[in-house]
């Protein structure tokens, strides 16, 4: 027996009740999961987007998608209607999220569990019941893009928060220490230290409210009365009531490449920035 | 990098929620299960336990949404179930297209015994020739496809307090009193309110129609002009509506937000007896509440869809025994006595003793089916005097003499019985609906989205897009201005503010 030999059999001997496994071999569920429902899938939508009904190669899905003024029109409204409720989501969470970072109201953590907690109910009865409280306190039915921007708030606020509350508490407090003996003001201190640190976490929490909003058709149709078209309701209706796959596939792709633009321009993909406040 | 392509993914997975689609394959080589799939809520489940106990025979019990989410499980895994509950139009499709076989009426004589032999009739006269499949260029029925479940019809459920039985006597009727302006809806489905598009625009045709035969092809219409006339009619008294729905509506009505509504026949009956406070409980008790407010359904009069829904056997099914067992039991009277009750829907299955006398909680002994549903819930004739009220004639849905079985009831109770049973004038105005071919539907389709989207003017969109650009653009140039102007900070002494303190500033050096 040589030493090498020796050595794997007391290596073996020690790791008999031991499981052992290589860095590859952990990453292999995940990596089965990924491929079986994220990557094929997006194979499939990609064969659909660009085959007819016969399966036929044909651009004419997209063709028929850019060239409606119908369908272009709903894209604008779910891109607006996600723009208002992200900047309002903005200017309503990162107040409460520095107050609850800073202060002591937060001891505990009871108040932001306050926040979070909706999230924990199914959403479509939340909404279902937000919109007859709503109605029966008067608030409900003047304008029904309001409504469905009040709802779209309501449901994705705690996304907002949440990302922020997590870069604003970790933030290092020496930076704003040092902003104000340096001599500069509260807006000063808060526009030239707080919010460039803070920017990750508007950017985490942009992603997660900007891009659902826009197919979140359940809020839209639960607040609009069915009204209100966003891009969700006509990828839906593709799939259901009008049994063309390929139209949907296709508005799903225009709708994959406006996200992944949206991604850029916020920073999102700058991993570095937000390694940790994500959700 | 990888870092990048997980986030993108992560985000992909959220794009999916749509293909939720991929069924798994099984096969059925136990003739001891039978896999049945039906419409959410629309059976009494305390019957399958009761067949299982029977027969020995266990329910793998499924539901469906939509019969378009279930024509998708069936093309994605045909071999998913032995019997499933779809409308007559997607019966049609389904047997065009060979994915389901004829039954056997031989093994069903229970069934053909007690269903209704009007609407055996009609569903007799729907054919078709059939494109693909075991029984391909064959010209045949529906009938001979399905074992008959529910059936009904779509009109106006209205508040009888601010709606004149005028106004919901035709379709267009609501649309011309300013005072319902946004208290209407009708439904987010678009056969549907197809239907009520073309009742609108061929409203003259439509009454001057006397035979079933022209209203049916009037409310068939889908040439190119027909979508187009019907989408401007939509689009015209879409300003009137609440909104559009297809379940929400019989909570608004009974709430007051809106004052009438296009209702399925059954939603119909359960709006009009949770406004006026008599709710049916899970275990068939009422439970007697305050009257809300006063409903009561219409057909109008220029006829309208009538639908039905029944049982059908997907061609690769071979689990025969178990299938005729169970279509048999669910059409027992007595079982479909029970189902009615649940659901609030009326079978085709209308006559038959039943095994055993059923009593009610007032004591009433019911031997057939007839004597449950009419004598036990909508006789009134004792309460009422004489020469008030309406006598309805229901022979026509036995196949039996004109006057044979009549039933008498106030002219408050009148909407609510037609609901569930209507006349013989008011079945004969209206109409199966064939299924829309691929080409239909995407002309259908574009109509469709046009009512319910908005569409703006294209410099509008022009516009907004260049306006979007530009915020796009200008985030991330605001991101990078350090790497795109190649600011240098330097610091300079200024005077101190305090005393004490050295103030540095720190400025640009361009």
């Amino acid at each position: 027996m040589t030493e090498k030999d020796f050595i794997q059999e007391k290596a073996m001997r020690n790791n008999k009740f031991r499981l052992s496994f290589s860095r590859k071999q952990l990453c292999l569920p995940y990596g089965v999961f990924l491929a079986l429902f994220v990557v094929l899938p997006l194979l499939l939508i990609v064969f659909y987007s660009f085959t007819d009904k016969d399966g036929g190669f044909s651009f004419n899905n997209f063709i028929r998608f850019f060239s409606s003024a119908t369908t272009l029109t709903t894209v604008i409204i779910s891109v607006l209607i996600a723009l208002a409720t992200t900047i309002i989501c903005i200017l309503l969470a990162y107040p409460v999220a520095y107050i609850l970072a800073r202060s002591n109201l937060n001891r505990g953590g009871t108040l932001l569990l306050l926040f979070i907690m909706p999230m924990w109910i199914n959403f479509v009865l939340r909404a279902m019941a937000m919109k007859d409280l709503l109605t029966i306190i008067g608030v409900f039915g003047f304008n029904n893009y309001v409504n469905v921007i009040i709802g779209m708030v309501y449901d994705y606020l705690p996304f907002m928060v949440l990302p922020l509350y997590t870069v604003l508490s970790k933030m290092d407090k020496s930076y704003v220490e040092a902003s104000k003996d340096l001599g500069a003001n509260a807006f000063h201190t808060f526009t030239k230290a707080t919010l460039p640190l803070s920017m990750s976490g508007i950017a985490s929490g942009v992603t997660m409210v900007f891009m659902p909003t826009m197919t979140c058709y359940v809020i839209s149709d639960t607040f609009g009365n069915g009204l209100i078209t966003i891009i969700g309701k006509l990828i839906d209706e593709q799939f259901t009531t009008f049994q063309n796959w390929n139209l949907g596939s296709a508005m799903a792709m225009v709708l994959l490449v406006i996200m992944l633009v949206s991604m850029w321009v916020t920073g999102a993909f700058k991993s570095e920035d937000t390694r940790g406040n994500n959700l | 990098m990888i870092k990048r392509l997980f986030s993108l993914l992560l985000v992909l997975v959220m794009l999916l929620p749509t293909f939720s689609a991929f069924g798994c394959t099984k096969t059925n080589g136990n003739t001891n299960v039978i896999r049945v799939c039906n419409c959410e809520d629309y059976i009494d489940e305390g019957l399958l336990l009761e067949f299982e106990q029977e027969t020995g025979i266990t329910v793998e019990y499924s539901t469906y949404g939509t019969n378009e989410n279930l024509y998708n499980e069936l093309v994605i895994n045909p071999n998913s179930y032995d019997l499933v509950v779809p409308s007559e139009y997607m019966i049609e499709k389904l047997a065009e297209e060979g994915r389901i076989q004829k039954l056997d009426f031989t093994k069903l004589s229970g069934y053909k015994a007690n269903v209704s032999p009007y609407i055996q009739n009609r569903l007799d006269n729907l054919k078709f020739t059939v494109k693909d499949g075991e029984y391909v260029g064959e010209e045949v029925a529906l009938s001979e496809f399905m074992v008959g479940y529910m059936w009904g019809t779509m009109g106006w459920v209205y508040n009888t307090e601010y709606v004149t039985k005028e106004e919901v006597s035709s379709w267009g009727g609501v649309f011309e009193n300013p005072a319902l302006s946004k208290k209407i809806t009708i439904k987010d489905a678009v056969r549907d309110s197809f239907l009520v598009g073309l009742a609108l625009v061929y409203k003259q045709d439509l009454i001057n129609a006397s035979d079933n035969a022209t209203i049916t092809e009037i409310l068939n219409r889908t040439q190119q002009i027909d979508v187009d006339r019907v989408g401007e009619k939509l689009s015209s008294i879409k300003p009137m509506l609440y909104g559009f729905e297809v379940d929400s509506g019989k909570n608004d009505i009974v709430l007051g937000n809106i004052n009438a509504y296009v209702a399925w026949s059954g939603d119909a009956a359960y709006a009009i007896d949770v406004a006026a406070g008599e709710v049916e409980d899970d275990d068939g008790t009422y439970l007697e509440g305050d009257s809300i407010r006063d409903l009561s359904y219409s057909i109008p009069q220029e006829g309208s869809n009538i639908w039905f829904d029944g049982f059908v056997m997907p061609s690769s099914s071979r689990n025969y025994d178990a299938v005729y067992k169970f279509l048999e039991f669910i059409s027992r009277p007595e079982n479909v006595y029970r189902n009615m009750n649940y659901t609030g829907y009326t079978s085709m299955v209308v006559g038959g003793d039943f095994a055993e006398p059923i009593i009610d909680e007032d004591g009433n002994t019911f031997n057939n089916l007839y004597d449950a549903v009419f004598l036990g819930w909508f006789d009134e004739s004792e309460d009422l005097e004489v020469g008030e009220g309406k006598t309805v004639d229901f022979s026509y849905l036995f196949g039996v003499p004109a006057n044979t079985y009549t039933v008498t009831v106030s002219e408050e109770s009148y909407g609510r019985l037609i609901a569930q049973y209507p006349t013989e004038d008011i079945v004969a105005r209206c109409a199966i609906m064939n299924n829309f071919d691929s080409d239909t539907l995407m002309v259908i389709n574009d109509m469709w989205e046009k009512v319910k989207g908005e569409t703006f003017d294209l410099w509008l969109i022009i516009l907004i897009v260049a306006l979007v650009v530009l915020l796009a653009i200008a985030i991330v140039v605001l991101r990078n201005k350090d790497k795109i102007f190649k600011t240098e900070f330097i610091a300079v002494q200024t005077k101190p503010r305090k005393k004490g303190y050295k103030v540095v500033k720190i400025e640009e050096l361009s």
